[in-house]
């Protein structure tokens, strides 16, 4: 394939030096934005965006399901509400970590994109790559797993803190 | 600056997806998408957040249900069942046209997509005029804080009609939007805004469910 120069007028933005990047591979295996190549950053873009909601309703079914067994009429499981609480939420809040740190990962090396359908002339490779869309998800991680883990900490202290086996 | 591939094909003889500013690009580029647009990944994510939020609403729903020995609760009265069955089949025929605006619009036929929105939007309207006036008579009737039972059933229904409402304001805009044309940026809205509506009357049709459940 033939590399040219490209008529000023329709150069795609400068969103990254242009040396970190393999210009002539559109594979998404072998494309490398800095020391990753788009199937990774997809892969990280994909766990930023899905693990922090699936983390946080999984805290909230377990607690509950704690509660019902610590508190239901009739049963005595021998459960240690607050350790298993506090347990959930320390494994919860790391995998939310991680899931923040993926996005900003992501989101970081696709800083200058557009959002894909941006403005005319703008779009990395044309629009041919998802590298609008992984740094639309990950933009949105990061502000939604900030939000998650806001909900799952207000969650899982005040399910110790507070009087449990109380009628609602 | 060197050119790139994309595709196979070098990069200046690839018709960026944006570019599109006139039917003739925009059909000439569509095949070419191997991507979803953002505007659909965008509207995933707010009908995922909103699907969350009438799910936790109808989980609240039969919360209420299954602590209250009566339901409806005494004095209130019971749903109907046929109209509102009858006007929910009637909303749910409407994903049919927005559909085939989309796919319309995919091929550049921008009469026909204007005139299937139309046929969406009218009837869309007729619904939500009929359903806001029998909302407001129900209010009256009994009001939302009279007990539980009308309190969810109010808030259940109020937010379900301020979805129909926002979808109806998407297609106002779009017309608006497609009487000056067609653009790649008007067809993602238009995809968008066919995705939200194929989702509101699923949910429309839940929630019509989840009510009229309290008939049985």
């Amino acid at each position: 394939m033939s590399v040219r120069e490209h008529p000023a007028r329709q150069r795609p933005p400068a969103v990254n030096p242009a040396d970190r990047e393999t210009l002539l591979a559109p594979s998404a295996r072998r494309t490398r934005i800095g020391r990753l190549t788009l199937r990774q950053l997809s892969i990280l873009q994909w766990i930023g965006t899905l693990v922090a909601p699936v983390v946080w309703w999984s805290q909230y079914l377990f607690g509950y399901g704690l509660g019902e067994a610590v508190c239901g009429a009739g049963r005595s499981w021998g459960v240690s509400y607050d350790v298993y609480q506090l347990t959930a939420l320390s494994v919860a809040g790391l995998l939310e970590v991680v899931s923040w740190v993926c996005a900003a990962v992501v989101f970081r090396h696709t800083r200058g994109a557009d959002w894909g359908d941006g403005p005319p002339v703008e779009g990395r490779w044309g629009g041919e790559h998802p590298y609008g869309r992984l740094h639309f998800f990950a933009a949105a991680a990061m502000v939604a797993n900030v939000l998650f883990l806001t909900i799952m900490l207000l969650d899982g202290t005040a399910s110790v803190l507070d009087v449990f086996c109380r009628q609602s | 600056m060197r050119d790139y591939v994309a595709g196979g094909v070098p990069e200046g003889l690839v018709p960026r997806t944006t570019a599109a500013r006139n039917v003739r690009e925009v059909v000439a580029i569509v095949p070419r998408r191997r991507q979803p647009s953002i505007a659909l990944w965008g509207m995933t994510m707010f009908l995922a957040s909103e699907g969350m939020l009438l799910a936790s609403m109808i989980a609240s729903y039969y919360y209420l249900r299954f602590v209250n020995p009566a339901w409806p609760q005494p004095g209130d009265p019971r749903p109907k069942v046929v109209v509102p069955l009858v006007l929910v089949g009637v909303l749910a025929t409407t994903s049919l046209p927005i559909q085939l605006a989309a796919f319309a619009a995919r091929a550049g036929r921008l009469v026909a997509t204007r005139l299937l929105l139309v046929w969406a939007l009218v009837v869309q309207s007729g619904y939500l005029a009929y359903e806001i006036h029998d909302y407001v008579a129900q209010l009256h009737a009994d009001p939302v804080q009279h007990d539980t039972y009308t309190s969810i059933y109010f808030t259940l229904l109020g937010a379900d009609h301020g979805h129909v409402a926002l979808g109806i304001l998407f297609d106002v805009w779009l017309l608006g939007k497609l009487a000056r044309g067609l653009t790649m940026y008007r067809l993602n809205a238009l995809q968008a805004v066919a995705y939200y509506w194929h989702a509101v009357n699923f949910l429309t049709l839940v929630i019509t469910g989840v009510l009229l459940s309290a008939t049985f």
